[in-house]
């Protein structure tokens, strides 16, 4: 029971980060029809971002969270208006090729800039344990779950209230239409990619209260997040959420119950088997 | 099916005798064992992107999992050398079969997937397979394998001391692949690949068997990516599945085609040549900053990528338009 429920806690905090990855590669793929595999690397420029905002002035990652959310964001809608805008006008797979190079570009970056050795931040502002007894809860752990609930839950809010959100939503149903009653797709779009990159952006800060840093560390998100966005349904975003905590979880259960080298094969697998009998996914509709 | 294939296509079997022509003497003349390599490696990119080209490029399924077949043949090559002492020459084509028989059984449930969730299931079955790779101990494991076979016969083992015969060799090769592909992007096969890349409904509507064809396809596509693998190995002799299996190299697979020019019969062999020059000699001017040779070759891609987005082809002139514009995904 114990090793059930402390495998069921990794799980989800696992899978909150990969919820987080996952979010912003439905946000883009709702919208603008991309597979965009620069996912992963932004969350590793938020975890670099964090790293050093903590290295030179201190700043705890909670604190630096909207900062680093901020920076992502005007990134986003920089490599969007550079690259991304201009790659729309060609086909699907030059797309996918030009966010695959951009991800090798931004790796690279960071192994040339920061070199690849591991770092940690060494003290973060809450840590400890709480013990229940039959399992115990790292509180570095919770934090990063917190801030993920929270973001997406922002991102629910955000989309479904807001003008701007509606505006989004819109556009992602059909660009036409949404053209002609007002709404500038282009500037939608620009938003729509600067807020999947600001959503990894939070989950990379969040990552870093117990994670290494590494510029690789993304391509570890990548695969998992393209996984739970399919499970999840296509470009639903509330689905992607919850298809990335199904992720974590059956990762962390795998890797206990079974050879734990064999854990990506087998939600590989799961994933194959899923893909067949609802290719639309856990949550999508039709 | 043709009678007049020779015929029909003598400027374009003209145009390949002065190209053969000048893959042959090139190496004579520049005798650099760099250029060397990186003449052989093209032709292993080449034959990698013909294959993936039939799949890809003709059919429009886009697999971002090739790396599979890739390394299956390298895998089979190897293995066979390391632990039987078997020839490459017949191991070649066990590979092959394995690649097409493994296509077989996982093309027919992930052929009826479309898009975006096609590419990712090929990209999580590869995964599979490197994870599976990386824990077989009999296999070599993380660490791979050498398949150096000592005292054996260079011609019979394919173990050539002197880089050129790798060169000559793969060349026939990739010849070899070079005309199946040309006799059939007229055969009625392909056409039906091109109608299910169109319209898949519409294909279907007008009797054309699509599961069976998108499955041939893919059988076909494994194969030669198959004998490029094999081939790789051969030439570096040694396999490890993180060089073999991984997302990079499904991509670079998948990159070759594109630059070149998706769903035309010379467009791998432009995008290859292409491709390597740049990855290689980024490596090895830049390589020692690390990672620098990597964001250029990235830069140069994207570049590439977003202002020709019909290939190399696409630029060569109006008689091949037709094709380029075609090769559109």
């Amino acid at each position: 029971m114990g090793m059930f429920m402390q495998a069921l806690f990794e799980g989800v905090i696992n899978g909150s980060t990969l919820a987080l990855v996952a979010m912003g590669i439905a946000l883009v793929w709702g919208v603008m029809g991309i597979l965009s595999f620069s996912q992963g690397e932004f969350l590793m420029i938020a975890m670099f971002c964090s790293f050093y905002l903590n290295l030179y002035f201190g700043f705890d990652p909670i604190v630096s969270l909207p900062f680093c959310m901020a920076v992502m964001f005007v990134i986003g809608i920089a490599i969007y208006k550079l690259i991304i805008s201009r790659a729309l006008r060609g086909p699907v797979l030059s797309q996918r090729l030009i966010t695959f190079a951009l991800s090798m570009v931004l790796i690279n970056m960071a192994l040339l800039l920061f070199s690849g050795s591991f770092k940690t931040i060494p003290k973060v502002m809450i840590s400890g344990s709480i013990d229940l007894g039959f399992m115990v809860l790292s509180k570095q752990k919770i934090v990063p779950f917190i801030i993920s609930v929270c973001v997406a839950g922002f991102m629910f809010w955000f989309l479904n209230k807001t003008r701007m959100g509606k505006a989004i939503r819109a556009v992602s149903m059909n660009k036409t239409a949404a053209g002609l009653v007002g709404i500038n797709p282009e500037k939608t779009y620009a938003i729509a990619f600067g807020l999947s990159a600001a959503i990894a952006g939070a989950a990379g800060c969040a990552l870093t209260y117990f994670y290494y840093i590494y510029p690789n560390v993304g391509t570890n998100f990548q695969l998992f997040g393209f996984i739970a966005v399919v499970m999840g349904g296509f470009g639903s975003i509330p689905g992607a959420f919850f298809g990335g905590l199904i992720m974590g979880v059956a990762d962390a259960y795998t890797g206990v119950y079974m050879n734990p080298a064999f854990k990506y094969v087998g939600i590989c697998v799961v994933f194959l088997l899923l893909v067949q009998f609802r290719p639309k996914g856990l949550f999508g509709g039709k | 099916m043709q009678k007049n294939f020779l015929k029909t296509n003598r400027g374009w079997f003209l145009g390949l005798a002065v190209g053969v022509a000048a893959a042959v003497l090139f190496p004579q003349v520049v005798r650099v064992r760099f250029v060397w390599n990186l003449l052989t490696l093209i032709l292993v990119w080449a034959i990698v992107g013909m294959g993936w080209n039939v799949i890809g490029g003709y059919c429009g399924q886009v697999s971002n999992g090739h790396s599979l077949f890739y390394g299956l043949g390298a895998y089979t090559v190897g293995l066979a050398a390391y632990k039987f002492k078997l020839s490459p020459w017949v191991s070649i084509w066990i590979g092959v079969l394995i690649s097409m028989t493994v296509a077989f059984f996982v093309g027919k449930p992930l052929l009826r997937l479309k898009g975006h969730v096609f590419a990712i299931s090929t990209m999580a079955l590869s995964e599979c397979a490197r994870i599976i790779f990386i824990n077989w101990k009999w296999g070599g494991g993380a660490t791979g394998v050498y398949i150096f076979t000592k005292n054996a016969n260079e011609w019979a083992f394919m173990q050539f001391k002197n880089p050129l015969n790798y060169y000559y060799l793969f060349l026939v090769f990739a010849l070899a692949v070079l005309l199946l592909i040309k006799y059939l992007d007229k055969s009625k096969f392909f056409y039906y690949l091109r109608t299910i890349k169109g319209n898949e409904t519409a294909a279907e509507s007008v009797g054309i068997d699509t599961a069976a064809y998108k499955l041939r396809a893919y059988m076909l596509s494994a194969a030669i990516v198959s004998i490029g693998g094999s081939l790789y190995a051969q030439f570096i002799l040694y396999i490890d599945p993180s060089m073999l299996m991984t997302l990079n190299v499904s991509m670079m697979i998948v990159l070759t085609a594109v630059m070149g020019g998706v769903g035309t019969v010379m467009g791998p062999i432009l995008g290859a040549i292409a491709l390597t020059t740049i990855s290689e000699y980024t490596r090895v001017y830049l390589g020692r900053f690390g990672g620098l040779d990597m964001v250029l070759y990235g830069v140069l891609v994207i570049i590439i990528v977003l202002y020709c987005p019909g290939g190399i082809v696409s630029l060569l002139g109006r008689r091949l338009k037709f094709g380029a514009r075609r090769g559109k995904a």
